[in-house]
């Protein structure tokens, strides 16, 4: 079990789940009573009547007991995975544990968020501003896909990549204090549906453009969509040691005005290369004010759609080499030195495809049918072999197609629907059938597999299921055991709460003969797209407090306005007044301040505070200003004082018995 | 000595009085060698303690699930954080800050422990009672630790502050030097930990090297 804060003796997970999944409430008393024992305080026997006694009581089946006990998490024990989920709507990430579905935190990305006093503090606020366009500063964000960063193909817990599809940003989230640090925005593309995925040791970053449009942001008449609408392929070079992506290491791929939609990186014998679907060959834009289907209608047209095949080694290589064009400010390589160079391939994929998942060894590529009831496995080393032997004819961009029944390992029929595949530890794969609304398992095949590519059983799911998410199910050692389905639709599962409803995460046990359905979590926030599944002793590298009192939470380092008891001071000069504030329990130094109307002001807060969780808020009202300051951050805001009048400023945590003393009075003088 | 006879041929009063002493001091050194290791050993453990805490005090309460654990050095508080917290805590009773308590005490201990050792090795060097009183320094060294503990105690306990945010709901106490106690929502546990320790242990060399030392004296070859 996770990490025991408590010091009562227990049986391990498995124990338990052994205990508990023979025969319902029989078999699970004694598992039970086995721990309860370890204690020597309760005996097996009155455990499993009162076990009956509230079971019936509450309407509870043999199963519904298991799954809790397999849920359950008790008080001051921690969760054996977290998840990082993408907030949808919100532009944030949601932190939530596993198995207890218990949601941990909010971490504002791409929106401000007044709690964590982001987007209203000027260091986070200038991190919000990083992602603007045309300088408009954007305060929401459409989070789709979920990226922890990786060494040798598993994920090592120190840094989160979120993208915002609707403006093709990235957000970057450090994993020693869960706050994001760092927004790029897209040079070239305006919608990026194919990112955050990383390369096996977080290289890159991969970022695909959803929508074609024109590079940089650019105008052009609808009927050029053909010429001068275009794709790309971006990959985000990561400086680990800065925690920051570095764009002018960064370039793009160009491609043809087609979709791409998810990603996924090569693995082990196909590390180097990357591999996104892409749809909307047809290049179809809708009507454009004629009489031109819809694009649900003009993008569903072809028989066949492409998986989009890149060296990005070699893509790196050709930007050394300078081949490729600045555009906006970031090279891109235009497609025909990509064809020229061999760096650019697809692979006909059949109708409308979803997802490009590489399994687990890196042999495969699984895609999903969407609108073709069957996964379609691509084999590495085939598509190199139709490379070397020629089979391919130009698109109508010139870009090499290579042949679909050379390429091809297997076609997996699944059910309707089929979107998105996450591996587990058994050689097993999972793929979510949105129409069907459940889940596929079938066995990965491949030499020395036997029944390979083949279905094994379905779990409904509760409805319209997206993304899944295995434990650490895309990375080269899955964990397996608990698989989580991200249902759009919640319907009837949560007492109702208006015609907005929740979203319905849903925990399944994957470890038996039959995955069992444990737990619904609704998701009131926003739309959550994918989500991975970290084991949480991986992630050992979280600060309980800022390193040292005075700390620039965004770069990480000491602040040059980092305040100790003792030098709190305002500072006047002319209109400029710049006040040096300290906060410990229960006390806001200074606790007066008196300006003159007009005057610009920048307040530097520090917390000096060390003890674990003593954070401390700052509001101040009429002035939409809401901090919040961890121990040991420094925090600055800034303001004009452009109204006389009086201002008591207090701290919004409560933090002490003295809390609401904890406040001061500012005054303007008119 | 040779080397103050061979100086200029011609041997000064000063220099043959001096010779002398030195020549009765090592005389001396020699005759009671085996109160040396002793001394020795006591100055070892007496040095060595000023690298490791001397007393603990714990405070626990919900809050603090790990506890605030403060150690005690001779010339530092020990780890900072703690000592923060509890300087935090106390600032609501009015109670001086740790860092304010024993700040004398706190710098002269890096000159005055090596001192007190130096001297009761030294002592075998010396002559009749001087010896006793070279070493006595040692002996009572960790009472005299105790005791100026226990009055910073009182002290800490005894002067809060009357404006304190919480002084009405607190009357004078002085924290237990030994053992648990409670203060508002805190459990304390104190204990000596093994500097202190490694001084009593000191300070029983040296009882042992002035019992030595005595019986010597009373003994037949006392000269």
């Amino acid at each position: 079990m996770g990490t025991v804060v408590k010091s009562k003796e227990r049986v391990s997970r498995r124990t338990m789940m052994k205990g508990a999944a023979g025969a319902g409430a029989t078999g699970l008393a004694v598992g039970v009573g086995t721990r309860m024992n370890g204690g020597g305080e309760v005996k097996a026997s009155a455990l499993q009547s009162s076990v009956e006694e509230i079971a019936e009581a509450r309407g509870l089946t043999p199963d519904d007991i298991t799954a809790a006990l397999k849920t359950y998490v008790p008080s001051g024990v921690h969760d054996d995975f977290l998840i990082f989920s993408s907030g949808g709507q919100s532009g944030q990430v949601l932190v939530i544990g596993v198995p207890s579905m218990r949601l941990l935190k909010v971490i504002a990305v791409f929106a401000p968020e007044p709690w964590q006093g982001f987007g209203f503090s000027n260091d986070t606020w200038d991190v919000l501003a990083g992602g603007e366009v045309d300088g408009k500063v954007l305060t929401c964000g459409d989070t789709h896909h979920p990226g922890l960063s990786e060494t040798e193909g598993q994920y090592d817990g120190q840094f989160l990549f979120i993208n915002d599809k609707a403006n093709a940003r990235i957000g970057v989230i450090d994993l020693r204090d869960f706050e994001t640090k760092q927004i790029v925005k897209n040079p070239h593309i305006i919608s990026n549906h194919g990112g955050t995925f990383v390369t096996p040791n977080t290289e890159y970053i991969i970022d695909g453009s959803q929508y074609a449009a024109p590079h940089a942001w650019q105008y052009a008449p609808i009927e050029n969509y053909a010429d001068e609408y275009r794709g790309a392929m971006t990959f985000w070079k990561f400086d680990r040691d800065a925690g920051r992506i570095a764009q002018d290491q960064s370039f793009s791929v160009e491609l043809p005005p087609y979709w791409n939609d998810l990603a996924d990186a090569g693995k082990g014998p196909s590390m180097g290369w990357m591999f996104s679907n892409t749809f909307n060959t047809e290049l179809s834009y809708g009507s454009g004010g004629g009489d031109a289907p819809p694009v649900e209608v003009g993008a569903s047209q072809r028989d066949m759609d492409y998986l989009t095949v890149i060296n990005w080694e070699k893509a790196a290589e050709v930007v050394a080499a300078g081949r490729a064009e600045e555009v906006n400010g970031m090279p891109m390589i235009p497609m025909g030195v990509a064809v020229e160079e061999g760096l650019l391939w697809f692979v006909p994929e059949p109708k409308s495809p979803h997802g490009a998942d590489v399994t687990p060894d890196g042999k495969y590529i699984v895609v999903s049918g969407k609108l073709d009831p069957h996964v379609t496995i691509y084999s590495f080393e085939k598509i190199q072999q139709a490379i070397a032997d020629g089979k391919y004819e130009p698109d109508a961009y010139g870009v090499p197609v290579l042949d679909f029944e050379a390429c091809m390992e297997a076609q997996v029929e699944l059910g309707l629907g089929p979107l998105h595949t996450q591996f587990d530890d058994q050689g097993l794969a999972y793929t979510s059938l949105f129409l069907d609304s459940g889940i596929a398992r079938w066995k990965v095949g491949g030499e020395g597999v036997d029944d390979g590519w083949k279905l094994i059983d379905m779990i409904p799911m509760q409805f319209n299921t997206g993304h899944i998410c295995v434990a650490e199910g895309d990375t080269v050692s899955p964990a397996g055991q608990y698989l989580i389905g991200m249902n759009k639709w919640a319907l009837d599962r949560f007492h109702p709460v208006g015609p907005l409803l929740p979203q319905n995460f849903q925990l399944v046990d994957i470890t038996g003969d039959q995955m069992q359905l444990l737990y619904d979590m609704p998701i009131g926030i926003g739309e959550p797209h994918y989500v991975q599944m970290i084991k949480s002793e991986r992630l050992e590298n979280i600060w309980e407090v800022y390193p040292e009192v005075g700390w620039d939470t965004i770069n990480q380092a000491p602040s040059e306005f980092a305040t100790q008891i003792g030098q709190e001071r305002i500072e006047r000069d002319g209109e400029n007044v710049t006040i040096y504030m300290t906060t410990i329990r229960s006390t806001i130094r200074p606790d007066y301040i008196e300006l003159q109307k007009g005057d610009k002001v920048t307040l530097h807060l520090t917390n000096v505070e060390l003890a674990h969780d003593a954070t401390h808020g700052f509001t101040m009202p009429g002035q939409d200003i809401n901090l919040s300051i961890e121990p040991g951050e420094t925090t600055t805001v800034s303001w004009v004082a452009d109204t006389a009048g009086t201002y008591p400023y207090y701290c919004t945590e409560f933090c002490s018995a003295l809390h609401l003393e904890m406040m001061g009075y500012l005054l303007v003088t008119p | 000595m040779a080397a103050s006879t061979h100086v200029a041929g011609t041997t000064t009063a000063f220099t043959r009085q001096e010779s002398g002493r030195w020549t009765r001091a090592l005389a001396r050194a020699k005759a009671s060698w085996l109160q040396l290791p002793f001394l020795a050993g006591s100055a070892a453990l007496l040095i060595g303690s000023i690298f490791l805490p001397y007393w603990n005090i714990i405070l626990r309460a919900p809050q603090y699930p790990k506890g605030l654990s403060v150690d005690v050095y001779v010339n530092r508080l020990e780890d900072m954080r703690s000592v923060r917290e509890v300087d935090g805590l106390n600032h609501y009773i009015g109670m001086i800050p740790l860092t304010d308590a024993a700040t004398i005490e706190r710098a002269i201990s890096l000159y005055a422990i090596p001192l007190i050792a130096i001297l009761a090795v030294a002592s075998i060097f010396a002559a009749g009672w001087w010896r006793t009183i070279l070493r006595l320094p040692v002996v009572i060294y960790p009472v005299i630790f105790v005791l100026d503990l226990f009055g910073w105690l009182y002290y800490a306990g005894h002067s809060l502050d009357p404006t304190a945010a919480l002084s009405s709901s607190i009357s004078e106490f002085t924290p237990r030097l030994l053992g648990t106690g409670v203060i508002g929502q805190f459990k304390t546990e104190a204990q000596f930990e093994v500097g202190f320790w490694m001084a009593v242990l000191a300070t029983l060399l040296v009882i042992v090297a002035i019992v030595l030392d005595w019986r010597k004296r009373q003994g037949p070859n006392e000269s």
